[in-house]
């Protein structure tokens, strides 16, 4: 059996396969609209975002149905994860973990 | 530096146009943001996202026969959701397809040549627009529902070509 890809389902993304990472991970903790989704992946990762590339991954999630948007408040859209999104963020720091323990275990062998 | 967003597609805008416009605002302007700014619209332009959320409420506001007639309205402003690539496509296929059909219709006399160029030639020009209906199905639909008018049209033109030839 074919072994499934690492980044699969993200491939896809090109460019915007990290954003839409990050995006994920930042609403694992709960809704946010897209201000609060710049401050925060900037305090967990130290990546700025553009609005250009934020919105740019969350066109790409929420028509894949990963995240929703919630009724908007004060011209601002707060965004959720779907089942989906959270089932598809799961496999995704499931196979970087797996990655991430092949290579540290190849460093300490060296 | 709001005005970046008017490059923006307009499904685009209507969509995501307020709360990027309220983030872009509330932040210092600078070349790191024009740039991302301008790279976000040429990709909002080249690769278009469906909102699952706008087809959803499509569905949901739209029911029973309401549908055909929506359907209608879009269908009567094609053009409106076409990328900048498909609308260069449709420029170049009109003024290609003009020049052609003028080239035939000064070299042949045959009134076969001539009932066949002018029959196709509307089909030819609007074929860039019907494409976008079909885009993202399978080669096989997106052949059959572009190639099979302009198939009757050159049937329609041959048939016209060999009466006026009698």
């Amino acid at each position: 059996m074919a072994r499934k890809s690492w980044n699969e389902g993200f491939s896809e993304l090109g460019r915007f396969s990290e954003p839409a990472l990050l995006v994920l991970i930042s609403l694992a903790d709960g809704p946010k609209h897209g201000y609060a989704m710049i401050e925060d992946i900037q305090a967990v990762s130290g990546a700025k975002l553009g609005p250009g590339t934020l919105y740019g991954a969350i066109s790409r999630l929420e028509s894949r149905g990963l995240i929703e948007a919630l009724a908007p408040e004060n011209r601002r859209n707060p965004y959720r994860l779907t089942a989906a999104g959270e089932h598809s963020l799961r496999q995704r720091l499931r196979s970087l973990a797996a990655v991430a323990r092949v290579g540290e275990r190849r460093l300490a062998g060296a | 530096m709001t005005w970046l967003l008017r490059l923006y597609p307009r499904g685009w805008r209507r969509r995501y146009g307020a709360e990027v416009e309220a983030i872009v605002a509330s932040q210092p302007a600078s070349f790191r943001m024009v740039m991302d700014l301008l790279g976000g619209a040429i990709d909002a332009h080249l690769k278009p996202q469906p909102s699952a959320r706008s087809r959803r409420e499509k569905a949901a506001d739209d029911p029973g026969g309401q549908r055909m007639l929506t359907r209608l309205k879009e269908c009567r402003e094609p053009a409106v959701d076409l990328t900048v690539k498909e609308s260069l496509l449709a420029g170049g296929m009109t003024i290609g397809a003009a020049l052609i059909v003028t080239a035939i219709l000064f070299i042949t006399d045959s009134p076969m040549a001539k009932a066949i160029v002018l029959t196709m030639f509307p089909g030819i020009i609007i074929l860039p627009v019907q494409a976008r209906y079909v885009r993202g199905h399978s080669w096989i639909a997106q052949a059959l529902l572009l190639g099979g008018p302009l198939v009757i049209l050159f049937l329609i033109g041959l048939a016209a070509g060999l009466v006026t030839s009698r």
